[in-house]
């Protein structure tokens, strides 16, 4: 009897993003993402394209081949949030309906998380709203900041209120760091997924939690791929130096910034193979908070499940993380049972 | 002192001169956009009682702190001028001050030589001054190592004009520690709302940027023996290493580098325990950069000395891997003589 697995952070596109990219990506032309989808769209990457926009028989193909049972699905990196805010939503509905159709045909492969436009925070939780009813998706992505702000300012409050009132959690993906920010990481290139990424996604995590949002919002589950983007390794610092600044003055916290990472965080091991450190997630997150991950077509999916069958935990966690986690967090109904050879 | 197993050598302690604090004061006095000015308003401007004993240990090298180390057992410090160093100044004051703070330095271990060694400041924003200055510590005042405080100016040390420091202390096998301040004015802007630009998260996410820079610059393939030392269980790199080979190895427009990322992790650098009292973080460095590569520190007076020992006390170590955390590892990297007891 084989495990089910189900993928976490997997990405596709539109035509109508890639076209919607080149438009923007000539004005856009100090944001770090509009630079890197220049050169993605300027040949070179037909490959990871082609990959992309494949909703069915290749990539099907590739998660039979590997004994993958189901992709959870997401608009790729930056979304919708490099656009007009009229434009992007509009985009953000396209893609949410055939993301809903995509599903539709295959329903026990693929699940997915609904795109919004963050730059036009009413209509984003009305989509929200949209996709989490009636097109039945299974949660939100946003890839982190929109134009150089972030979601815990007060504008983006209605979409976290939505994301919790709705029991949908939220993934926060990585984009590249903003104007204002990205400058020491672009000498050695250093302002994609080898470093800028993580930077970009960690601190946007660490604002949610010190501006007080989980106090606010104590239902919400945020969920952070690549292992959490380096939160699990500091958490004793962040612990003791909050507690440094809680004597200097009074707290704005209830609780202890850690403590909202294990109630309203969830992780993945997207890009990150290393048993190691997911050795160590598990000592610090616990069985239940840890999900698979591929990334796919950015990263290979043969690497990615032989790193977690090669894993040495528990049997009983290990079918957590490959699937059981995923199920519960996302609401997705469990297996029919089929397995593959 | 008390009973104990081990010589316990610390090895990121700072200390600051009169000169250097009233130098912090004017500066942050006159205001201005570096993102360590809050700190260090709050340290040469505050009253209350955490700045008031910080300031107070800062300034003593050799009354509450050896009664310190005598009642906690701390055999050794290893003193640093306290970060930023000089790096704020103008080359013209930095550059003496420098030296000044050297020369106090090296008087105070000449008077306690089994209780203190030391690394030298420099003003890296004068490199040729700096690198005159290693040729001095090094040599006539028998420091131990070099110690920069991350960016100057904005500047990080992979960039060409800094290669006189390199070239300085490849000479002497002087190894340079790599400590934390607030990040650059081209990535602070985002860390500055919730107090994220200090400890709590911005000077891990500051420094590990330099260290990663420092790698992929090819610095190391240039300096083989170079030793570069980082606070923090270094500063989040440790966590990173897979991803980082994986994304150098799937890059195509960096320098290319004769050994992965993780290579140089494990031959070029050492990492310290500093302000990291955490055993599982510790147990994941052991294994990912090994044993030989990390000692033990406190970060006096900004950390308490009782919780930095109760930590590595209570590790589950063999004696032998426990030695070197606590003062093998040091007396090798930092050319501390043996005790004689």
């Amino acid at each position: 009897m084989s495990i089910r697995r189900i993928a976490t952070e997997e990405a596709f596109a539109l035509d109508e993003q890639f076209a919607a990219f080149r438009a923007t990506a000539r004005r856009n032309s100090d944001d770090g993402d509009a630079r890197f989808w220049r050169m993605v769209l300027g040949g070179g990457y037909e490959d990871i394209l082609g990959a992309l926009l494949d909703l069915g028989g290749e990539r099907l193909a590739t998660m039979d081949r590997h004994g993958v049972d189901m992709h959870v699905l997401l608009l790729t990196s930056p979304g919708v949030q490099l656009l007009a805010p009229d434009v992007g939503a509009d985009l953000a509905a396209l893609a949410n309906d055939r993301l809903a159709e995509a599903i539709a045909r295959h329903p026990t492969r693929f699940a997915g998380l609904a795109s919004f436009a963050p730059q036009d925070p009413a209509r984003a939780v009305r989509e929200m709203e949209r996709a989490a009813g009636r097109l039945g998706l299974n949660g939100f992505v946003v890839n982190s900041h929109t134009n150089g702000e972030y979601l815990d300012e007060e504008p983006y409050w209605p979409i976290l209120a939505a994301a919790e009132a709705l029991g949908k959690p939220l993934y926060i993906h990585p984009r590249t760091l903003p104007a204002a920010a990205i400058a020491p990481y672009l000498p050695a290139r250093l302002d994609g997924g080898i470093w800028g990424y993580a930077a970009e996604t960690g601190l946007h995590a660490m604002r949610l939690i010190m501006a007080g949002i989980f106090d606010r919002f104590p239902d919400l589950r945020i969920i952070l791929g690549h292992m959490g983007e380096g939160l699990p390794y500091w958490l004793y610092r962040i612990d003791y130096m909050f507690g440094m600044q809680q004597r200097r003055g009074p707290s704005r916290l209830k609780l202890k910034p850690s403590e909202y990472f294990q109630r309203n965080f969830a992780i993945t091991t997207s890009g990150v193979n290393d048993a190691d450190v997911l050795d160590y997630c598990l000592k610090k997150m616990g069985p239940d908070a840890i999900m698979w991950a591929i990334d796919h077509p950015y990263q290979e999916t043969g690497e990615a499940v032989a790193f977690l069958e090669d894993a040495a935990i528990d049997p009983a966690i290990k079918t957590r993380i490959w699937s059981g986690n995923a199920e519960r967090i996302f609401g997705i109904p469990p297996s029919d049972g089929r397995t593959y050879a | 002192m008390t009973d104990k197993a081990f010589r316990r050598i610390a090895t990121e302690e700072a200390f600051a001169i009169p000169e250097q604090m009233e130098a912090l004061r004017l500066l942050t006095q006159q205001g201005g956009t570096s993102a360590d000015i809050p700190f260090w308003r709050l340290m040469t401007h505050g009253d209350n009682p955490f700045v008031a004993r910080v300031h107070r240990q800062l300034l003593d090298l050799e009354d509450e702190r050896l009664a310190i180390m005598d009642e906690q057992g701390v055999d050794l410090q290893v003193l640093a001028l306290t970060s930023p160093g000089v790096q704020m100044f103008p080359a013209a004051e930095a550059v003496p001050m420098a030296a000044l703070a050297n020369d106090r330095l090296a008087d105070t271990i000449s008077r306690h030589p089994t209780r203190f060694a030391g690394l030298a400041t420099i003003a890296p924003q004068a490199p040729d001054a700096a690198a005159a200055e290693i040729d001095r510590a090094m040599g006539r005042l028998k420091l131990n190592g070099i110690m920069i405080n991350s960016h100057t100016f904005d500047e990080y040390l992979d960039e060409d004009k800094f290669l006189p420091i390199f070239e300085a202390a490849a000479a002497h096998r002087a190894p340079i520690y790599i400590h934390p301040r607030a990040p650059s004015a081209g990535m602070a802007q985002p860390f500055l709302k919730y107090g994220l630009e200090a400890a709590i998260w911005g000077y891990g996410m500051e420094t590990g940027l330099h260290a990663v820079r420092l790698i992929m610059s090819g610095l190391f393939d240039r300096f083989p023996d170079l030793r570069v030392i980082l606070g923090h269980l270094g500063e989040g790199v440790p966590f990173w290493l897979w991803r980082l080979d994986y994304m150098y190895a799937n890059g195509t427009n960096r320098p290319k580098l004769s050994k992965l990322p993780s290579d140089y992790m494990r031959d070029n650098f050492a990492i310290t325990t500093s302000g990291m009292n955490w055993s599982k973080a510790a147990a994941f460095c052991i294994d990912a950069i090994g044993i030989d590569n990390i000692m033990w520190a406190i970060d006096y007076p900004y950390q308490e000395t009782p919780g930095a020992i109760s930590f590595l006390d209570g590790m589950a170590l063999s004696p032998a891997d426990k030695a070197k955390l606590y003062h093998g590892n040091a007396e090798r990297i930092f050319g501390i003589a043996p005790s004689a007891a």
